[in-house]
Formats: structure tokens, C-alpha cells, sequence
């Protein structure tokens, strides 16, 4: 079945529609909300909440530009606003909770690698992590980053690079950068 | 710029990174936009009901939903042709059933009110009859006796009217009805379905993480499992050499190796293979961390 027919579907309220097209977005999502909050926890809550809005709002979509960009934009904006709210109350990480980042890693064997990105990902100081993932992954603007995050243009590229050093260290700590 | 590939690299493996969804999420999900779809039916379904009613005409309009339900369905999808027909039909078919009831009902009453009517008729002019033979004081007497037995025939009468409407509405709900259920437990099934290989056999914790420091948290690696059968765990180091190995389900690791020193922290990896109650292998295996 394709896209539009599922999405049709979906609009009108379909459970099995609407579960088929959870399948097929739910795991790359749920990537891209571990990568923006670094924990699986807070990761699958943002993630709900993001499928809720996708189901309420998906009638809204009018097949202008494409589906996956349009529902990543949803999941990474569900995933600014709880870092905003996250901001006031524990922008720290306690040592304590850094052992428990590394729960739920049961990937097969080949994904190792990307795991291991995400992990090191995971770990990076919310800061950088944001401007990191807006940048390099989902493609935005240093200036685009600079309105999104209320933060100046340049804080966005100190704090890219800063990202960039901090994701070279750890692969040359897990002999990744020959 | 050289450093931009890293950057380009790094950035589309993370693009194309997917997770485990726990099943947990979905539940969440559907319960929060399962009311809402629910309210659309109702809706939808009280529209059309209304709609079916303003026709009047019920049958005929049935008949025509069906038709451009049907290919409407057709022209999305012609796989499922089946299936959405079959949907289309239970959707008529529920549309069918509280429309029909109400209007059946509304012509019991009526054909009720118009039997009563007539019996009434009937009895007065029965009486007018009787009046008309007999003398003034006697027929009122006789008037009261005929009255009661005919106002019980009256009621007998719709009781033995309805039921030859009520087969022919009735077999429409029962058949709707077991229609739609159908659809609410193939869904526990399948559900069920994914539940029942861990259901025979299963893990109920894989850690990935312990520090055995003797600080008394964490300080040893045990799974936790229930009905396995031939079970054998292995924990690997990084040079693929066994540090741990058990057949005991319970076992538990302080994070020695075979030879009694304390192994590295570092990441490991551990493999168990078991048997279910029926003899079907289960294998699972997971990386650990020791720091």
C-alpha cells in the first residue's frame, strides 16, 4: 500500500492504518528523539506525544514537500520544547544517570557502529548535542538554529564545533578516526 | 573541506539510525487518539443515519452507499477490495440496524394505534348495534364486559404482530454484530500472537551494565529468566576469550574471571542459548558493560 492511500486512511481514523504507518516511522523516530534528549525514557514520552500531534494534525498536511520531512520537523520541534522545559529544571546530569543512558542497547551486531555514535551522541552535553543534530543531521542553518533556539549565530557555530571536537575524541577513543 | 566528510559521514549513519520501539509507546498512542477516531465514527455514523432517515426510503439508500462505498474503496486500493466491501457492508449494516429499528417500532405503534383505533370502532359501533336492539340500561353493563375482552385482544394482537417484523430486523443485528467483533479480537490475537513466544520462555531482565566494586550496588551480573530449559550463558571479552560461563539459570557473575582476578572494565558480550518447554531454542545475546 503507498503513503498516500495509508495517509488517507489514517485521516479517517483507521486503527490499522493508522498502527501500520506508527511501524514504519516509530523506529527512525524514536532515533531522532534519543538523539536530541539522550535518554530512551524521556525519548519514547517525547516520542508519544509527537504521534499524537502527527494524527491530530495529519489532515493539515497537504502533500506539499515531502512526508518524512514533514514528520521529522514535527518530532524534532516536540523534541526543542521539551529541552526548553528540561532547560529550567536539570539541565545537569547527575553521574548517577549516566550509567542508565546506556540501558536498551540490545542492537544486532551490524548496527554497531551507528549504535555507537548514538551512544557517544547521547552523552554530549545538551548543548552542543541540539546545535550538533539541527546542524549536521537534520540539515538546518546556523541561522535557522539561532532564531529555533533563541541563542546568537555565532554561539550556534562555537558550539558546532565544539560538538565536532567532542564526537573526534570519543571515536579516536573507540579507534574509529584512522 | 575534508572535515565536513567526518561530519557528512557520521551525520547520514545517525540519519538512517533506528531503535527498538518498545510496544509500550503504541498502547500510549492509541489510547490518546483512539477517542478521538471514535468520535469521528459516531459521528459520521449519526450523519449518515441522518441522512438515511431524511431518503426515508432506506432500503433503496442502503443499496447506494454500499455501491459508492464500495467503489470508492476499489478505486483506493484494489487488493483489499475484499476486505473494505466486507467493511463497507458491516458499516451498512450497523447504519441499518438503528434506523430500521426506530421506524419498525414507529409502525408497531401506529399499526398498534390504528388496530386499537379499529377495535375501538369496532366496539363502539358493536354497541351502537347493541344499543340500537336493546333497551338503555342493559347494554351499558354489556358495553364494560365486551370492552375488556376485546381491549386484551388489542394488545395481543401487536404482541403477535411484531414478532413477524422482528425476524427480519433482528438477523441484521445479529449479523453486524458479530462482524464487528471479529475485528476487535483478531487484533488480541495478533497481540497475543507477539506475546506468546516470551510468554513459554522468557527473559524478564538482560542488564547491560554492572560494577562489581564491592560498594554492595550492582556488584553482580545475573539474568533474570523463567521456563528455560538446557540453558547456557557465555560472556565473552573483547578478544572473544570466555571469562564466564554457567548452565544455571540463576547463576550470578561477581566479575571474576575463570582463573579468580578481577576482569577489566570494558565491554563484554554474552550469549545465551536455552530450550523452551517444547524444545525450540531460544538465543539472545547482549553486550555488557563492567566499570
Amino acid at each position: 500500500m503507498d503513503r498516500e492511500s495509508l495517509i488517507r486512511k489514517c485521516i479517517r481514523g483507521e486503527a490499522v492504518a493508522q498502527r501500520r504507518l506508527f511501524d514504519s516511522l516509530a523506529p527512525k523516530m524514536l532515533s531522532i528523539c534519543i538523539r536530541y534528549l539522550g535518554n530512551k525514557e524521556e525519548a519514547e514520552d517525547v516520542c508519544q506525544i509527537s504521534f499524537v500531534k502527527l494524527f491530530s494534525n495529519l489532515k493539515d498536511y497537504n502533500n506539499e514537500g515531502s512526508f518524512d520531512g514533514w514528520v521529522r520537523r514535527i518530532f524534532v520541534n516536540t523534541c526543542l520544547d521539551q529541552l526548553r522545559k528540561n532547560k529550567k529544571t536539570k539541565y545537569d546530569v547527575p553521574m548517577d544517570d549516566v550509567d542508565y543512558r546506556l540501558e536498551n542497547n540490545d542492537y544486532i551486531l551490524e548496527r554497531m557502529e551507528a549504535a555507537d555514535l548514538m551512544k557517544i551522541v547521547e552523552q554530549m552535553p545538551p548543548g552542543y548535542r541540539t546545535v550538533f543534530n539541527l546542524f549536521a543531521v537534520e540539515g538546518y542553518s546556523h541561522r535557522e538554529i539561532a532564531e529555533r533556539l533563541e541563542i546568537a549565530e555565532n554561539t550556534s557555530k562555537s558550539q558546532f564545533k565544539r560538538a565536532r571536537t567532542h564526537l573526534m575524541n570519543s571515536l579516536e577513543k573507540l579507534q574509529y578516526g584512522k | 573541506m575534508a572535515n565536513d566528510k567526518f561530519i557528512d559521514e557520521i551525520a547520514g549513519k545517525l540519519r538512517e539510525h533506528s531503535s527498538e520501539v518498545n510496544p509500550q509507546v503504541w498502547q500510549g498512542i492509541s489510547s490518546q487518539i483512539g477517542a478521538g477516531t471514535a468520535g469521528v465514527v459516531g459521528g459520521l455514523g449519526l450523519a449518515k443515519i441522518a441522512g438515511i432517515i431524511a431518503v426515508a426510503a432506506s432500503t433503496v439508500a442502503i443499496t447506494y452507499f454500499a455501491i459508492t462505498n464500495s467503489q470508492e474503496e476499489k478505486t483506493e486500493n484494489k487488493i483489499e477490495t475484499a476486505d473494505t466491501s466486507e467493511i463497507s457492508k458491516e458499516k451498512n449494516n450497523m447504519v441499518v440496524s438503528p434506523t430500521v429499528e426506530p421506524n419498525v417500532k414507529k409502525e408497531n405503534k401506529s399499526t398498534n394505534i390504528s388496530k386499537q383505533d379499529i377495535t375501538n370502532k369496532k366496539e363502539t359501533t358493536s354497541s351502537t348495534q347493541k344499543i340500537s336492539n336493546d333497551q338503555i340500561v342493559q347494554p351499558v353493563t354489556e358495553l364494560v364486559t365486551p370492552m375488556a375482552p376485546e381491549s386484551i385482544l388489542s394488545m395481543k394482537k401487536p404482541a403477535e404482530f411484531t414478532p413477524v417484523v422482528k425476524p427480519q430486523e433482528k438477523p441484521t443485528v445479529s449479523e453486524s454484530k458479530p462482524t464487528i467483533e471479529p475485528i476487535v479480537e483478531t487484533k488480541k490475537v495478533e497481540e497475543e500472537k507477539s506475546d506468546q513466544p516470551l510468554i513459554t520462555a522468557k527473559f524478564i531482565n538482560l542488564p547491560n551494565i554492572f560494577t562489581p566494586n564491592g560498594d554492595g550496588v550492582n556488584d553482580e551480573f545475573f539474568v533474570q529468566s523463567s521456563g528455560m530449559y538446557n540453558y547456557q550463558l557465555v560472556v565473552l571479552n573483547s578478544k572473544n576469550n570466555v571469562v564466564f560461563s554457567s548452565t544455571d539459570p540463576n547463576a550470578k557473575w561477581d566479575g571474576r574471571s575463570l582463573g579468580g582476578e578481577k576482569v577489566p572494565n570494558g565491554t563484554y558480550l554474552y550469549f545465551i542459548t536455552a530450550e523452551d518447554e517444547s524444545g525450540n531454542p531460544v538465543q539472545q545475546h547482549k553486550t555488557l558493560e563492567i566499570r
